[in-house]
């Protein structure tokens, strides 16, 4: 053949090299589309983010994404419904026995992906690992510093031990428990290894897609596979949705183009108001921030309602502070910061900042706002620097990709930032976010933030177990938030999902969990 | 014949080790101070210290050659600033991908260009080869950055025939083949082209003729042969626009190539795995043109026996 | 044939001098300052008021348009002058003077030549503080090889020309030789080389822009304006088309300017 005569007769090669050449290419580009197993279209649900998923161990899966991964994977003592409220999951009941003691009794159905049910041991091992003082300790470590022992009773039964009343912690168990071996041991770099005890496992993960194959065969369900493919840019997802490539995506598109998206026929929109606040953020290091009157002159400074209408189209309400109107904690007497420039040039001359320049023309300071690539959150970003440019304040952004700002935030490199608040369940989020003792990597402090009263009305609030003495103490945490401005509270985004509409009973959830996907049913043969 | 692929071979290894000496020692022609702007404004001194031990700055011009060196040599290209992990584990995972691209765009290339170039030069001076010229001279001229989203507004959203992005599904390789290829094709034609053009007239092919061998046959068994030489070189030497064509290619179509893993590490300026791109670029460059010297001294007698 | 060149070298030199003079005269075709966004203005279609309508942060495309072509065209103008000035005085050296001046550049090039592409120009650019000078620089670290060559070469085979082994041999000195008599022989290569390089750069700014790595000020260049057009390409599809139009008709023109000098260069000699 030719490979042969190719040492000695070149030039009669020429041809039939070529066709080698030609079939090879042709096997490879066929090949290229049908490296990926594809399940069936009629039990595969196809959604798209944005980000990946960093990481599937649960101990250590704090930020939104992968939380919702967890949801799928993963199971939890209690787990949320709908409308944010908690319902048990792998615990059958949880009781107080005293103020201090905690019993929880366990389901006996659920399994790991090994067959192996779930049992107390694993709950305990999941609960020490965090509360305790690994290598590598997980950030969400000082919720469970008052948990002091765990008790195990019997396989089913086990008992949590804390050193002081501790109202808010069944909120806190919806951590995902993993096996006992592998919940003491270090975090689990690979997601194909960390197994979960909840409905589906990871069958494929790459660098563009996530497949999730349901565990036990379960006919009743339409839904199988879970396949979440991995989309960068936000106009790809809108694309996708509209050639039926994707059955949903939520939350991250432009509401520009959800007006558009209506008219599509293989589409359907839901909306929900959702459990999220977007805020703008200090850093108190700084010494042009660190003065009060500063962040006051900027709150002043932002119209909120002109972003809300053109950028959200109206799908917003604003934001007093991060828990909702409806929360049973929210203040009642906090009012929505109006817009008023003058009084924020005003603050600003007070504050020692005048105007610059030979005729006062020339902006009174430089800030540096950094946000990620998600195109609305810059767009704000964008807004709100012609904002803060009306009242002399040269606001420069820098968008970044979500690892890098994520890093750069905690680390405490960033001046001002603009993020959202989402899934927050009560409002010991405030300690999460503003306690002096919640600086990263053991909390969500990111700016610094440091009042020794605030800390005071913290500590109080989460050891208080009377709800009217709590909403009093909560109360005043709000206020003193209000008036020292850790950040700019903007406004609450309401959810939206858009579908394909072969997809039934979807139900979006508060917090902007996709836990609905799973029991979701399929309209036959409706793909276009 | 042996001393010129020994030559060839030999002028290989110098130049990869520059190349892995320069990729090493990269940073240090960049103006002003890399680390800065790495570690963002804001960042603290401490934090731009580690920096530049993780990036080995902090040692001597040699160590660091010598360190990045022996990291080649055991295919270690050093670790990723923001995601921790091994670079050649992040190429590896996407190199695959980014071959079918560059493959499927060069097989396209040879499929579509010699046919139209030697039409071109066989129709020489009629309204097919002025077209021919034209929309190369167009394909030469437009940026693939813009051919790319126009391809995805005609065929993806105003005809819905193909996907939009991504890798999935056989029809997903279509456009960004297109698109990459595109001014790779405007090229070739054009040296095919004047290639077959000079070859036509020369002397054996007028024995051949006035030997009654019909006008395909002159033209495969003896055009071709010739003008393969001049082909395979420029293939080789375009290949570096390929390589740029592919980064652009893939953040545009979603491509998730070694192409969008450079693209992401100039966002997130994560020093360790464009360093390691570059230098898997230069050597495939490298290997590619290798092959290319190769594959010409197979084709053409006349340089193995010079070289004797 | 002497029609055909004429009828590109017109078309090719109207075109282009139309966008200059436009992009020049930027602030005459616009009321519009540049980079003025109005949120309340988004999105909007083609009208009277905007003439291409208005992008995701509610400026003017039109405007953008023209104050990102005086971007663009100027620094790609300036990165050809820079490295063609650069390249061309090291190759007339290196030709020239040979000996080991020659020998370090040829080898410096043969080791820049062995990184493809602009993937040297991108890794510059992404390290240093993103300005204008910055992605002049990047460019030209890659752009002064090609105009360096072709010098040295041209000078290697005219200093073997009889005039030059005269003048040498009446005692001329080699700096005057070198200026009065071989730099103006080299002057029309030098002249179209330009003129083929500039569409590489000018392809090469917009692709680097395009990636994130132009200068990041109000107004956005070319490259920067299509990377935001991709991102709303349902909406305002002007967006993602416009910018890339201007790209091409400004390097589709050089080329055929280019193209009809060579053929009338191939011509004559």
């Amino acid at each position: 053949m030719c490979l042969i005569n190719v040492l000695f007769k070149p030039y009669r090669c020429k041809s039939s090299q070529l066709s080698i050449f030609v079939i090879l290419g042709i096997l490879i580009t066929i090949l290229s589309g049908c490296t990926q197993k594809s399940p069936p279209l009629e039990r595969t649900f196809r959604l798209a983010w944005e980000n990946a998923p960093k990481i599937a161990d649960p101990r250590y899966a704090i930020d939104a994404d992968s939380q919702y991964l967890g949801d799928f994977i993963h199971c939890s003592l209690i787990s949320f419904d709908p409308q944010g409220g908690s319902k048990n999951r792998l615990a059958s009941e949880i009781k107080w026995i005293d103020s201090k003691t905690l019993e929880i009794t366990l389901r006996t159905s659920m399994r790991f992906s090994n067959q192996r049910p779930v049992t107390a041991e694993d709950v305990k091992a999941n609960y020490e690992f965090l509360r305790g003082d690994p290598a590598d300790p997980t950030p969400i470590k000082s919720t469970f510093s008052p948990l002091t022992k765990i008790e195990v009773l019997s396989p089913e039964k086990l008992r949590f031990y804390f050193s002081e009343p501790n109202g808010d912690f069944v909120s806190n168990l919806s951590i995902g428990i993993l096996p006992k071996e592998q919940a003491e041991g270090p975090k689990i770099i690979d997601p194909k290894k960390v197994m979960g005890c909840g409905d589906f496992e990871v069958d494929q993960w790459t660098v563009s897609h996530i497949q999730l194959k349901r565990k036990w065969d379960a006919p009743q369900k339409d839904v199988q596979f879970i396949r979440i493919e991995l989309v960068k840019d936000e106009n790809t997802r809108l694309l996708k949705l509209r050639n039926s490539e994707l059955d949903l995506v939520q939350n991250s598109l432009n509401r520009d183009q959800l007006k558009k998206l209506q008219e599509y026929k293989n589409l359907k929109l839901l909306k929900s108001p959702g459990l999220n606040t977007a805020y703008l953020a200090f850093q108190f290091e700084d010494p042009i921030l660190k003065n009060r009157k500063v962040r006051q002159a900027i709150s002043y400074a932002i119209d909120r309602k002109k972003i809300m209408d053109h950028i959200f189209h109206g799908w917003a309400i604003p934001a007093a502070t991060i828990l909702l109107p409806a929360s049973p904690f929210y203040n009642q007497k906090l009012k929505w910061v109006d817009y008023h420039p003058e009084k924020a040039k005003r603050l600003l001359d007070e504050a020692g900042f005048p105007m610059k320049g030979p005729h006062q023309k020339e902006p009174r300071f430089a800030l540096k706002l950094k946000t990620t690539t998600n195109p609305t959150r810059l767009i704000v970003a964008h807004a709100l620097a012609e904002e803060l440019n009306q009242v002399g304040i040269d606001l420069q952004i820098e968008s970044m990709d979500w690892g890098k700002f994520k890093e750069d935030v905690d680390k405490g490199n960033a001046q001002m930032w603009n993020l959202n608040w989402v899934g927050f369940k009560g409002p010991d989020i405030y300690r999460y976010a503003f306690s002096s003792r919640s600086i990263p990597p053991h909390g969500a402090n990111r700016g610094r933030f440091s009042d020794p009263r605030l800390d005071q009305l913290l500590e109080s609030a989460k050891i208080e177990v009377n709800f009217e003495r709590r909403k009093k103490l909560y109360d005043q945490v709000q206020e003193l938030v209000d008036s020292e401005l850790p950040y700019i509270f903007l406004w609450h985004e309401e959810q939206f999902a858009v579908l394909n509409s072969r997809v039934n009973n979807y139900e979006i959830y508060m917090d902007g969990r996709l836990s609905s996907i799973a029991d979701v049913s399929f309209s036959p043969n409706q793909t276009k | 014949m042996r001393t010129y692929l020994l030559k060839r071979l030999l002028y290989f290894i110098p130049i990869s080790f520059s190349v892995v000496v320069l990729v090493s020692v990269m940073i240090h022609f960049i103006p002003g101070d890399p680390v800065d702007h790495i570690a963002g404004d804001f960042a603290s001194e401490k934090d731009k210290n580690l920096i530049r031990q993780k990036l080995g700055l902090d040692q001597p011009l040699s160590k660091q050659i010598l360190n990045y060196t022996l990291g080649v040599v055991h295919g270690d290209l050093g670790r990723s600033l923001v995601l921790h992990r091994p670079v050649t584990e992040l190429i590896g995972e996407r190199a695959l991908p980014t071959l079918e691209l560059a493959f499927s765009a060069i097989l396209l290339t040879c499929l579509v260009s010699i046919p139209l170039g030697a039409l071109s030069a066989l129709k020489n001076g009629t309204l097919l080869d002025f077209l021919c010229m034209g929309t190369s001279l167009v394909g030469i001229s437009m940026p693939n950055f813009w051919l790319g989203p126009l391809l995805i507004l005609l065929f993806s959203i105003h005809l819905g025939w193909l996907p939009v992005a991504g890798r999935s599904g056989p029809g997903s390789i279509v456009l960004p083949t297109l698109a990459l290829s595109s001014s790779l094709v405007a090229v070739l034609v054009r040296v095919t082209r004047t290639s077959f053009l000079e070859h036509l007239h020369e002397d054996y092919v007028r024995t051949a003729r006035s030997k009654g061998v019909n006008e395909w046959g002159v033209f495969f068994k003896h055009v071709l042969k010739n003008a393969a030489i001049t082909i395979t070189t420029v293939i080789g030497l375009q290949f570096g626009a390929l390589v740029t064509g592919t980064i652009i290619t893939e953040k545009v179509f979603d491509w998730p190539g070694v192409g969008t893993l450079i693209a992401e590490a100039i966002d997130r300026r994560d020093y360790p795995v464009v360093q390691g791109c570059v230098f898997a670029f230069s050597l495939a460059f490298l290997l590619t043109n290798l092959i290319t010297d190769l594959v010409y001294f197979w084709i053409d007698p006349r340089i193995r026996v010079n070289a004797k | 044939m002497k029609t055909k060149h004429d009828v590109r070298l017109i078309v090719g030199a109207v075109i282009l001098l139309i966008i200059i003079g436009v992009a020049v005269f930027a602030p005459l075709w616009t009321h519009y300052p540049a980079g003025r966004m109005d949120i309340r203005q988004r999105l909007l279609p083609p009208s009277s008021e905007h003439w291409l309508g208005t992008d995701l942060k509610g400026i003017d495309i039109w405007t953008s348009l023209l104050y990102g072509a005086r971007i663009s065209l100027s620094i790609s103008f300036v990165t050809v002058l820079i490295s063609t000035v650069i390249g061309s005085s090291l190759g007339l050296l290196a030709g020239y003077y040979r000996g080991w001046v020659e020998q370090i550049l040829m080898r410096w090039i043969d080791i820049l030549l062995a990184f493809p592409g602009m993937i040297l120009s991108l890794t510059l650019a992404t390290f240093m503080v993103p300005t204008y000078f910055s992605l002049v620089l990047a460019i030209s670290l890659t752009a002064w090889i090609g105009p360096a060559r072709l010098v040295r070469g041209e000078i290697l085979s005219l200093r073997e020309r009889e005039y030059v082994v005269a003048a040498h041999a009446l005692g001329v000195s080699p700096v005057s030789l070198l200026f009065k008599h071989l730099f103006p022989s080299v002057l029309p290569i030098i002249f179209t080389q330009m003129t083929t390089s500039i569409s590489g750069i000018i392809l090469i700014e917009s692709g680097l822009s395009f990636l994130g790595l132009g200068p990041k000020g109000k107004i956005p260049t070319w490259g920067q304006l299509l990377s935001e057009g991709r991102t709303v390409i349902t909406e305002s599809p002007i967006l993602a088309i416009a910018p890339g139009l201007a790209i091409f008709l400004v390097v589709f023109s050089v080329n055929l300017i280019g193209d009809a000098l060579r053929d009338d260069a191939r011509g004559m000699s």
